[in-house]
Order: C-alpha cells, then sequence, then structure tokens
C-alpha cells in the first residue's frame, strides 16, 4: 500500500547471523556435486572408489558442514538478544535465543544421524549418496522453520523441511515397507499442508500481513475467520509434531522408514515444528491464547493417552517408539500452554534430552540391522546383555531414561514440565494446568509398563541366537556413547554441563533463550 | 459485480473438493492432483485477499507456494514411481502393510 | 556464601579418585567379558587412595597452617544439586578440622588396607572376577566414605552414609555363593535400614525448624550460625489431641531430632539395640571388616554425631542418651567378647565396646575425645584385624582360636604387631590407646551435665579390665601354648609376603605413635616439657566442635590414668593366668560358671529374641496379610496386573483398529478431530 512497486530497496545481509544457514545450504548444494566428482574416478588418495567408500566420505563431509554450522551456532548461543537478519521492519526469521538452541539441538540430532547412517545404509543396501544432500537441505528447512517470523517463510521452510524427509523415508528403494512409508507419509503430509495453507490463507485474508508479529497486533479471537485461520494453521503444525488426532501417519512411517532417518525424524523434525509453534502461539495468535488453550489442553491429553497405551501393545521396537513419541509430543504440549518463558524454556530442554534418548534408542536398532534386515522386533533385543552388553546398556538408559526415572535426564526433563505447569496453575489459580500435570504423571506410571520391557527382554531372557561378530563402526560407538553420556549428565547436572572447556549452566541457557524470544 | 467473497467462495468449493478427492479415491495420483487442487484453491484465496488488501505479500505468497507445489510433484511422484516398480499397482487400499 | 579464603578447588579431588577408579575398573567388568590383568587392577585401584591421600594431606597442611579471620575451613563447592526457590542443596564439600582428621584416617587407613588386600586376595581365584570386583567395591567404598566426611550439607553426607551402607552390603556378600553369606549381608543392610529411616526423618525434622525459623537450609555452617534460633521450638501437637483428652508432654523439637540422628548413628555404628549386625558382618573377607567394619564405616555414626555438635549443644536430653547408650553398649558388647572362639567375632564384639567408649564421650561433649580414639582405633583396630587376617591366612582360612596356639616362632612379624595392638588397645602407656581412652575416662570423671556420669565412668572403668582380659586372652590363645592345630595345619604355616606385612607395620608404627603425637595430654606436656597446648588434635578440633576446657591439676590426672593402667593390670594379670601359666583352670571355672557362660557365649540370645519377638511376628503377618492378601490379591491383582490387562485389553480390541494401515483412513480421522478443534476453537469463545 504505502510502498510503490517499482521501488526497489536491496534487502540489508547480515551474513553473521545467518551464517549457520548458508554453512548447511552451501553443504546441500555441494553434495551432490561432490558426490558426482567422486564416483567418476576410478580411485583417490590411492583408495578405490566403492559405494561405501563414497558414502563414507559423503558422511564426513556433510558431517563437517553440519559441525562448523553448530560452532557458529554455539558461538551465538550467549547472545541471547535476535539478531537481524534481513530487515528489521519486516522480518522473515529471527535469529534470537530460542531460534539458536533449537538450531543446535537440530543440528545434533542431524550430526548424530549422518554419522550413524553410513554403515547403516550399506547394511541395507541402500547406500547412495543423496541421502546426505536430501539430510542437510532438510536440516536448512528446519533451522528456517524454527526461526521463521512470517507466514511465507514458515510455509516454505516447512516444505523445505518435509519434502526431502518424503524422500528418506522412502530411500530403501527396494523395501515394500519404506516405500509404503514415504508414500503415506507423503499423502498425509502434503494434505496437512494443504490444510496449513489454506489457515495461512484465511489469516492474511482476515489481516492483511503475513508476518507473525503484524497478524498478532490485529488477530481479533471473535472473529470466525481469524479463528478458523489460526485452527487451520495449528493443525498443520501439530500434525508435524505427531499430536493425537493427527498422529496416525506417524507409527506407520517410523516403522517403515530406514531406521536412522525415524531417528532423525523423531527428534529433529519435531523440535523445528516446535519452534514454529513457539512463535506462532506467542506471536500471531496472542490476542486469542484464552480460546486456543483449552483446545490445546484436550490434545496434549489425548497424545499422552493415547501414545502410552497403544505403545503397550507393540511388538516392533520402531513403531513403539513412534507410539512413546506421541506420549511424548502430548508431555510437551503441556508446556506450551503453561504461560510465559517458563513452558517454553522447559520444552527447549525436553527437546533437548529427548533428542539424545529417542537417537541413542534408534541408533542401537540401526546397529543391530543386518543382512539387509532390520532386528526391529522386541524379541529380537532378548539376550542382548550377553550378545552385546555395551548396545544393552546404551539402549536400557535411554528407555530408564525416556520413562522418566531419577537420575536420567527424562527424570530432569519431566520435573521441569510438570513443575513450570503446576507453579503457574498455582499463581493462576487456575486447576486444569494441574489436573493436566496429573494425567501426564499417571501417564509416565503407565509408560514404564512397554519401557521397562524392552531391559527386562535384553537382561532377563536367554538370548535366542548366536553372538554376532560385533560389526559396530567407530561412530556408532561414539554417537552411543554420548547419548549415554549426555542422558546421565543432564540428569544429574543439568546446572553444570561441562563440555570440553565450558561449563554450561543448560538450565539457566535455556531459560534464558526462552525469555529472549517473548516480546 | 463480483467481489471478493465470491473468489472466496470459488476458493472453499475448490478446497473441499479437493479434501473429498484425497478422501473417496483410491488411485494415488488422483489423491496427489486432489492435494495440488488444495493448494490451488488455497492461491486463489491468497490471490483474492491481496487485492483486496491492496499489498504484493498474497501474491509473492503465491508464487512460493507454486514452487514448493512443483517440487511437491517431482518427489511425489519419484515415491509413486518406487511403489509402482515394487507393488504393481496405484491403489492406496493395496499398500497396508503397517499397521496396528 | 562463600568466602573468598575458603574457597579450595581441590577437595574435590579427593573423593574423584576413588570414584574414578571404581568407574573405570566397574565399567569394565560391567560390559567385559573378562578381568583385567591383575596388575592392571591393582595399579587403577590402589593409586586412587593413595592419589586422594596425597591431595588430602597437602591440603591438611595448608589448613594447618593457613591463618583464618573467621574460622578455620575450606570449602569447594562443586556444583548446585538441587535448586527449588526456598530449598538448596549443593554438591560442596567442607574440609574444617574435623573432617580432615577424618579424611586422613580414611584415606591412610584405606590406602594400607588397599594394599594388603594385594596380598589376601590374591588366592580368590573364582570365576567371577572375583578379585577386579573385590577392588571395584573397596573403591567405591572409598569414595562413598569420603563422600560422608567431606559432605558440606546432610544431604550430601546422606549420600555417602547411605553409599558406605551398599558398600558395606556388597562386601560382607562379596562370597554370596555361600548362603550364610549372602543372609549377613541382608542383616546388616536392613538393620541399617532402621537406623537410616530414624536418620532420614531427622533431617527433615531439622530442615522443617530451619525453615519455621525463616533459615530453609541443611548446610552446616548455616546451620550452625542459625541454631540458636530454634531453641524454643517444640514439637507441635494436633488440636485434637487435646479435646480426646490426651495428655501430651512438650518435647523440645532439637531434642527430637538430635534422637532421630543418633538412633540413624545406632544402626550404622552397632550401638545397642541395633548392633546386632556387626558381628555377622565378619562374613565378609578380612581386609572389608578392618577397613568398613572397623576402622571407618561403623565411626560415620559417631563422626557424625560430632558434626551435629552445634545441635546436641542445645539438646542435652539427647546427649545424656548417647553417653549411657555409649557406656552400655561399652560395657555390654565387652562382656560377650569374654567368651567368643572365633577371632574376628571377639575382635568386632570388641569393636562394639570400643564404638560405645567413643559414644560415651560424644555424650559427655568431649567430642575431641570421641574423635581422637576414633583415629587412634582406627589404626590399632585396623591393625589387629588385618593382623588377625594374616593369621588365618596362615592358617589356611581357620577362624576358630580352639584350634590354635603356638603361633609365636611360626609368624614372628606378625606376633609382634599382633602384641603392639593388643597393648594399644588394653591402653598401656605411652601407647595409643592410652592416651585416647585416658581423654575419654577423663571427661567422663569431669562431667556434670549427664545423670549418673560417675557411675558410667565407674562402667567405663570395668569395661577397661574386660577388654583388657578378653584381649589378652585372644593373644595367648592364638599365639602361645602348645598348638591345637592337626599336625598337617600346623606344618605349613608360615609368614605372610611383604605386601601383606608391610602395611601392618606401618599401623603398628601408629599405633605405637600416634597418640602421644596427636593427643598428649596438657597436664603432662606442662609437666614434661613445658608445653601448655601439647594436646594438638584437641586444640586443632577446638575450632569446629565445642570443647570444655578441663581444669584439672596433675595430680588428678596422673591418678586417674594410674588407676586406669591398674585396672587393666589386674585383668591381664588375671588372663595370664587362665591362658599362659595355669591353662588347666579354665574348664574347672567354665562349668562352676556354666549358666554365666552359656548366657555369654550366646551373646545374651539377643539375636534369639529379636527373632521371636520381631522377626517372626513380622514375617508371619507380611507372608499371611501383606503378601498374600494386599500384595498378591489386591495390589498385584487388582491394582497393577488388572489395570495393565484392562488397558492392553482396550488398545488390543478398541484402538487398535483404527490404525488401519490405510492412508485414507488417517485422513478421514484428521479431518474429524480438525473440524473438532475448529468447531471448539469457533463455538468455544
Amino acid at each position: 500500500m504505502e510502498t510503490s512497486v517499482l521501488e526497489f530497496t536491496a534487502p540489508e545481509l547480515h551474513f553473521g547471523t545467518i551464517s549457520p544457514l548458508l554453512t548447511v545450504a552451501l553443504g546441500a548444494v555441494l553434495l551432490p556435486i561432490i558426490e558426482a566428482y567422486l564416483s567418476r574416478r576410478k580411485s583417490f588418495l590411492s583408495r578405490p572408489v566403492t559405494r561405501v567408500w563414497i558414502g563414507f566420505m559423503l558422511s564426513f563431509i556433510s558431517t563437517i558442514f553440519l559441525a562448523i554450522a553448530l560452532m557458529l551456532t554455539l558461538g551465538k548461543l550467549s547472545v541471547p538478544q535476535a539478531e537481524v537478519a534481513f530487515n528489521a521492519a519486516h522480518p522473515m526469521i529471527a535469529m534470537d535465543g530460542t531460534a539458536h538452541f533449537l538450531i543446535a539441538t537440530i543440528l545434533l540430532s542431524a550430526i548424530m544421524t549422518i554419522l550413524v547412517s553410513g554403515r547403516y545404509l550399506a547394511d541395507v543396501g541402500a547406500n547412495y549418496g543423496e541421502y546426505y544432500a536430501l539430510v542437510l537441505a532438510s536440516v536448512l528447512g528446519m533451522m528456517l522453520l524454527a526461526a521463521s517470523t512470517n507466514m511465507i517463510m514458515l510455509f516454505v521452510s516447512l516444505e523445505l523441511m518435509s519434502i526431502p524427509i518424503y524422500a528418506l523415508a522412502g530411500f530403501r528403494r527396494l523395501s515394500v515397507r519404506s516405500n509404503e512409508s514415504a508414500m503415506k507419509y507423503f499423502i498425509i503430509g502434503s494434505f496437512a499442508s494443504g490444510l496449513m495453507l489454506y489457515g495461512m490463507a484465511l489469516l492474511y485474508g482476515a489481516t492483511g500481513s503475513v508476518g507473525l508479529a503484524e497478524i498478532g497486533t490485529k488477530f481479533d479471537p471473535e472473529s470466525v475467520l481469524h479463528l478458523l485461520g489460526a485452527g487451520l494453521l495449528l493443525i498443520g503444525l501439530t500434525f508435524k509434531i505427531a499430536a493425537v488426532p493427527f498422529h496416525q501417519w506417524a507409527p506407520d512411517v517410523y516403522e517403515g522408514a530406514p531406521t536412522t532417518v525415524s531417528g532423525f525424524m523423531a527428534t529433529a523434525v519435531k523440535v523445528a515444528a516446535f519452534g514454529a509453534l513457539f512463535r506462532v502461539l506467542s506471536l500471531a495468535l496472542q490476542p486469542g491464547i484464552e480460546s486456543l488453550y483449552g483446545a490445546l489442553w484436550v490434545i496434549a491429553a489425548l497424545s499422552m493417552t493415547v501414545g502410552n497405551v497403544m505403545a503397550m501393545i507393540q511388538r516392533n521396537v520402531k513403531r513403539m517408539l513412534a507410539y512413546s513419541s506421541i506420549a511424548h509430543a502430548g508431555y510437551l504440549l503441556i508446556g506450551l500452554i503453561v504461560p510465559g518463558s517458563g513452558g517454553y524454556s522447559a520444552i527447549m530442554f525436553y527437546l533437548l534430552v529427548y533428542t539424545f534418548m529417542t537417537i541413542g534408542a534408534f541408533t542401537v536398532i540401526s546397529v543391530l540391522a543386518k543382512d539387509h534386515e532390520d532386528k526391529d522386533q522386541i524379541d529380537d533385543l532378548a539376550g542382548l546383555s550377553v550378545l552385546r552388553p555395551f548396545l544393552a546398556f546404551v539402549m536400557a538408559v535411554c528407555m530408564f531414561s525416556l520413562a522418566g526415572i531419577p537420575p536420567f535426564a527424562g527424570f530432569m526433563a519431566k520435573f521441569q514440565l510438570f513443575k513450570a505447569a503446576i507453579q503457574a496453575s498455582t499463581e493462576l489459580g487456575d486447576s486444569s494446568l494441574l489436573w493436566l500435570a496429573i494425567i501426564g504423571v499417571l501417564n509416565s506410571a503407565v509408560s514404564l509398563y512397554y519401557y521397562l520391557r524392552i531391559p527386562v527382554v535384553m537382561y532377563m531372557r536367554d538370548p535366542e541366537r548366536e553372538a554376532d561378530p560385533d560389526s559396530m563402526a567407530g561412530f556408532e560407538r561414539l554417537v552411543l556413547f554420548v547419548c549415554a553420556a549426555a542422558v546421565f549428565v543432564l540428569g544429574i547436572f543439568p546446572h553444570d554441563v561441562f563440555v570440553i572447556f565450558w561449563d554450561v549452566d543448560v538450565i539457566a541457557v535455556v531459560s534464558e533463550a526462552a525469555r529472549s524470544m517473548l516480546p | 459485480m463480483p467481489d471478493v467473497w465470491h473468489y472466496q467462495m470459488v476458493a472453499a468449493v475448490l478446497f473441499m473438493i479437493g479434501i473429498m478427492g484425497v478422501l473417496v479415491r483410491r488411485n494415488v495420483i488422483v489423491m496427489f492432483m486432489c492435494i495440488e487442487l488444495m493448494l490451488n484453491a488455497a492461491n486463489l484465496s491468497l490471490i483474492a485477499f491481496s487485492r483486496l488488501w491492496g499489498n504484493l505479500d498474497g501474491q509473492i505468497f503465491v508464487f512460493m507456494v507454486i514452487i514448493v507445489a512443483a517440487v511437491e510433484v517431482a518427489v511425489g511422484l519419484a515415491i509413486i514411481i518406487a511403489l509402482v516398480r515394487n507393488r504393481d499397482t496405484v491403489n492406496i487400499e493395496e499398500s497396508s502393510l503397517l499397521k496396528w | 556464601m562463600v568466602n573468598d579464603g575458603h574457597a579450595n578447588d581441590y577437595l574435590r579431588l579427593i573423593p574423584l579418585f576413588p570414584l574414578l577408579g571404581a568407574l573405570i575398573s566397574g565399567i569394565w567388568l560391567m560390559f567385559a567379558r573378562k578381568e583385567w590383568p591383575r596388575s592392571i587392577v591393582i595399579l587403577v585401584a590402589c593409586s586412587a587412595p593413595i592419589a586422594s591421600f596425597v591431595v588430602a594431606f597437602s591440603q591438611f597442611l595448608e589448613l594447618a597452617t593457613a591463618k583464618f579471620p573467621d574460622g578455620r575451613f575450606f570449602i569447594d563447592n562443586v556444583y548446585t544439586w538441587i535448586g527449588s526457590h526456598s530449598f538448596q542443596a549443593e554438591m560442596s564439600f567442607l574440609f574444617d578440622p574435623l573432617s580432615a582428621v577424618m579424611v586422613m584416617v580414611v584415606t591412610g587407613v584405606g590406602s594400607l588396607i588397599h594394599i594388603y588386600s594385594i596380598g589376601y586376595m590374591d588366592d580368590d581365584h573364582r570365576d567371577d572376577k572375583g578379585f577386579q570386583r573385590f577392588f571395584v567395591y573397596l573403591n567405591l567404598f572409598t569414595f562413598s566414605m569420603l563422600m560422608l566426611v567431606l559432605g558440606d550439607n546432610l544431604l550430601v553426607l546422606f549420600v555417602g552414609w547411605e553409599g558406605v551402607g551398599l558398600c558395606s552390603y556388597l562386601l560382607i556378600g562379596f562370597w554370596y555363593l555361600e548362603d550364610h553369606n549372602a543372609m549377613c549381608g541382608q542383616k546388616a543392610f536392613v538393620v541399617n535400614r532402621i537406623g537410616d529411616f530414624a536418620f532420614l526423618i531427622g533431617i527433615f525434622i531439622l530442615f522443617w525448624a530451619f525453615y519455621q525459623a525463616g533459615h530453609p537450609t541443611i548446610d552446616f555452617l548455616e546451620m550452625k550460625a542459625h541454631i540458636g534460633e530454634l531453641t524454643e521450638l517444640t514439637v507441635p501437637v494436633p488440636p485434637w489431641f487435646a479435646t480426646i483428652g490426651l495428655a501430651v508432654p512438650t518435647w523440645k523439637l532439637l531434642t527430637v531430632a538430635g534422637l532421630c540422628f543418633f538412633v540413624g548413628a545406632c544402626g550404622k555404628s552397632a550401638q545397642l539395640p541395633l548392633y546386632v549386625w556387626l558381628p555377622d558382618a565378619m562374613a565378609g573377607p578380612t581386609p572389608v571388616s578392618a577397613l568398613i567394619h572397623a576402622a571407618t564405616m561403623v565411626t560415620a555414626g559417631v563422626y557424625m554425631v560430632c558434626r551435629m555438635s552445634f545441635l546436641y549443644d542445645h539438646a542435652p536430653g539427647a546427649l545424656s542418651t548417647i553417653a549411657w547408650v555409649g557406656g552400655l553398649t561399652a560395657f555390654f558388647a565387652a562382656t560377650i567378647a569374654i567368651t567368643q572362639k572365633d577371632i574376628k567375632k571377639v575382635l568386632a564384639y570388641s569393636t562394639v565396646s570400643q564404638l560405645g567408649y567413643m559414644f560415651l564421650a560424644a555424650g559427655m561433649a568431649s567430642y575431641s575425645a570421641a574423635i581422637f580414639h576414633l583415629a587412634t582405633h582406627a589404626f590399632f583396630k585396623a591393625l589387629l584385624f588385618l593382623a588377625a587376617g594374616s593369621v588365618i591366612l596362615g592358617m589356611h582360612h581357620e577362624q576358630d582360636m580352639d584350634k590354635m596356639g603356638g603361633l609365636r616362632r611360626k609368624m614372628p612379624m606378625t606376633h609382634i604387631v599382633f602384641l603392639i595392638g593388643v597393648l594399644a588397645i588394653i591402653g598401656a602407656p605411652p601407647l595409643s590407646g592410652f592416651f585416647s581412652k585416658d581423654e575419654i575416662l577423663l571427661g567422663a570423671f569431669l562431667n556434670h551435665d549427664v545423670p549418673g556420669a560417675k557411675f558410667l565412668w565407674g562402667l567405663a572403668l570395668f569395661t577397661a579390665g574386660l577388654t583388657s582380659f578378653y584381649m589378652l586372652r585372644l593373644y595367648f590363645r592364638i599365639f602361645t601354648g602348645p598348638t591345637r592345630a592337626s599336625a598337617d595345619v600346623f606344618s605349613h604355616v608360615k609368614e605372610q609376603p611383604a605386601v601383606v606385612v608391610g602395611p601392618l607395620v606401618v599401623l603398628a608404627l601408629l599405633s605405637v605413635f600416634a597418640g602421644g603425637v596427636m593427643g598428649f595430654p596438657d597436664a603432662y606436656g606442662q609437666w614434661l616439657m613445658s608445653m601448655p597446648d601439647s594436646n594438638s588434635l584437641r586444640h586443632f578440633l577446638s575450632e569446629t566442635v565445642s570443647t570444655s576446657e578441663h581444669h584439672i591439676s596433675l595430680g588428678q590426672e596422673l591418678g586417674l590414668a594410674g588407676l586406669a593402667v591398674f585396672v587393666a593390670l589386674v585383668a591381664a594379670g588375671l588372663a595370664a593366668v587362665l591362658y599362659f601359666y595355669r591353662t588347666e583352670l579354665v574348664p574347672g571355672l567354665t562349668k562352676k560358671l556354666r549358666h554365666v557362660h552359656t548366657v555369654l557365649l550366646n551373646k545374651y540370645y539377643v539375636d534369639e529374641f529379636y527373632h521371636a519377638v520381631i522377626i517372626k511376628p513380622l514375617i508371619r503377618m507380611s507372608d499371611a496379610l501383606l503378601f498374600r492378601v494386599v500384595d498378591q490379591r489386591i495390589i498385584d491383582g487388582a491394582g497393577v496386573n488388572g489395570i495393565a490387562k484392562l488397558v492392553r485389553g482396550i488398545a488390543d480390541n478398541g484402538i487398535k483398529f483404527a490404525q488401519t494401515g490405510l492412508a485414507q483412513t488417517y485422513v478421514f480421522v484428521m479431518l474429524i478431530g480438525g473440524v473438532a478443534f475448529l468447531a471448539y476453537l469457533v463455538g468455544g469463545i
């Protein structure tokens, strides 16, 4: 309206601010070229160029890109105020403390996924180089999604995140289950995107702007158009975190997808989608938040209950973990309903912890894969403590942590969430949050039933097969060790994590980060 | 003289047709086309609203959506081709190995 | 709250080394199928306590020499363990004179016993990775014990408290393949739980009391600073008590808390009536008996009472109870020790008795005497146990003194150090036990606050005689006279290697000299060297625990000491007559006193009494009511399994079928859910 179409102002680009994004984007673009280059040669550095070797090189190169991005992001964590990326008046993304923390978590998840992928892909006969380019592209989408403050950016980055993952889910081209998984995810995911896009169109129509902050100033919780738009937008986002009733794709997709991809989906996608939910709820929908809380309350309670109940009857570990991720989405939603930054910071801590324990569990399953077959039935784990003691130990730690047993990090994370909910409920005199916390605690008790079954099977049943030769790659060992160690350390010293040369108070970091996002 | 709400009605009808198509058709490719219909309904709505508010945000959004849709087509068809190679069918009801 | 002068980052290293030792070695054991070569096990396990000892010693020197304007202590704040808005628990370590002495004892004696264990465990060739496991437990114990004595607040102390209990359980039942050992471990654990429960209640009460007074804290220094504000608090009485006509005396809160803590100490330090586990704990390997069940863990109760002395200063009722329980235990255990035949059992009852002495001293508010005796006792009792272990090794795991005798020539070094230990414990001047026991007796003699203090003094004096009698009986029966062992065994007895004898010699030297160096009484110091503060330990400790000044003349001091020595001499003479010169008198005497003898031999039937009155009814009720009805039927049947079955049933027969595997169903469910969501939003405004 106020600017003429022909007037052109060059965007201000702050390269320092978006350097992690640029690094990952560069990696995503360069990796296919590198792959083409490598596969045309007969030998490289006096090594014969085999598919396995290319896979290893590519995973190594993409890890370097991601690690640089992670370093850059961690460097920014200590400066929590929002940095301007393009245009301060109409920001597309907000690189604030929340974004940096979530981006760091996403990058961690991606690095761990890539490190454990090489051997797994070779094992299941899907060792294609584009895997790494797809992961990096998806990571770029996630990073943008976690930071986006504009509906256009939100939509584009959501699709940039999802589309590579559709392809990754079907990455085992010869496996029927993998095909089916990709197809279902693709159809249902696109459908959800369609709903979300229509919601965005309605919101734009209602307010006349696409910036989340501007929408927030004009949002009218009395108007049907506004509410329909907001509701459809939220459906699209809650679909990505697999909350009931938009959850049914998750078990099928996680079970069919390559195991490493399932771990990646369960963690990084959830982290990014929660970033988007933070922005949408705190910026755009703040005026109507009261009426949204009720709906989210129901979704949270349903997710926890349905996820845990269904997980009880599963025989496949990946499928069980999928239902457990639905339940965890429910726990996480509790934090979203807590007003103020307390809930957000609890969610961020939970997401970090959840990333470690879930990647750890999926990695154990991926290590067990052999002869082009996943060994992902619960019965396959029988006697694992004798056959592969280290794997059994890491798996047990992850299960205890997922179940929320102290002193593992899962307990500390749940404790922070429920504490935030209970504090808010006493401060506001609103018992509904208290009830939600009670439902959460009861559900945690239910979840013990299926989480503890895994250690029981591993430690108390006799192995049904011969011991395999220990075929673990060094990277896999490293990732498993890091996951187990992180679960211990974050559970025992959440205030004092010692990372090589820093001393980090993770709880303080997340609360600082959460505060930076709120206006 | 049609006003913006007429365009919105058309968009809403298209959107509903898309949803119903996804629900009732069994052919994956047709379902996919119905999803594209949903996206285009949203596009129409965005264009109309852009005209209503007199700013360009909506139109820019539409360009982005078109690009995303094109990308989605590429990936989606690849997935469907992989499925057809293994199963020799595009009927979605025939791929239900993963359940319960 | 940490002043700059008190911060000291080295303290965390002290518990860290044994923890690392236990972790590295233990994690290996967890995952690996084979244990390390023994040399590596030994290297890892023994370097840990020695490294701790070196750090502790350097910090000890620093502590003793540095100038502190406001109290002599170091604090190492590692991290905030639990932080909520009204309650803060730091993982921090306090190194003041009291904990310094304890740390020195724990790491010093601990190091020696680690080294001794190399030799003692060497013939353990079971295939359950026992050698490495033993050292993992031993390191873990050292870590827990250091947490206990270094903890800056009650919670850290409690972590160590539970940790040492766990390690004690693991080590008593170390040779778990024999049922008896496993049962003994369980007994120790269960009896300790009773004490721990009371201890925990005590922590709650105290925290609650400080919370009432507006200082929610469990930090020792802060509690000490604010304890004065709690003296008027009483145990709240529910108002309905009065309405139903129940008259309840008003209890002072500090007294109740102090008694709770003391019950905890009774469990850990084997006092009446919870001492029953300690004699059975001798089922563990002998180095364990020396380290855990004589020198360190069992003294944790004494340490804790001294650590909480600021509380007991305001709770005279609790203090008197401690003195009486301690005095009675000392006497009671000594009488049992007279008749026991198993040499480790004799030493165990002697430990109980000596711990009683320490509590007697603590109860008489002479905390420094308690700590003094704790330290000297750690030396000579560890020495006695280790020497007994050497004898047991020599006799091929024979512990019955009826099958020993005449070992003097076969094991000359062991004989000498054992004799030194015996002389130290019976208080022969100028060995260490003489000084420490003397100070306890002096404290009891001069005390006017505890009712019946003079009687307790007399009892302690008499017990000193008993101690002398049974220790010399032990000595004579093992080392002198004709042997009662079979010729085959006896011919194979030989002196142990240096790795066993070496630590014995060091401990023997400590037993001889440590007492005079640490606690040479001021009165003697003035007299012999004109040094008014020769009792260095007492002056060192006086900055932490309250010490009452003894105004006592040299004559009185000499007289009391002379009396104690005289009693010990008489008893020693009696023992010499009975067990050395005229051994043929013993059977007749036993026959004449057979009623007393039987009662003593059976340890006053306390175990049988507990079994009949507490354990059996408890098991009956648990089995018939709690297990069969409450647990099996109600909780398991209807509760856990029932609900699990119900939920699974619902999932298996109901919700499961919503997950059809058909993409369109999912879209449909999504749509229904979405419509409901939107309808709620739009309609539910």
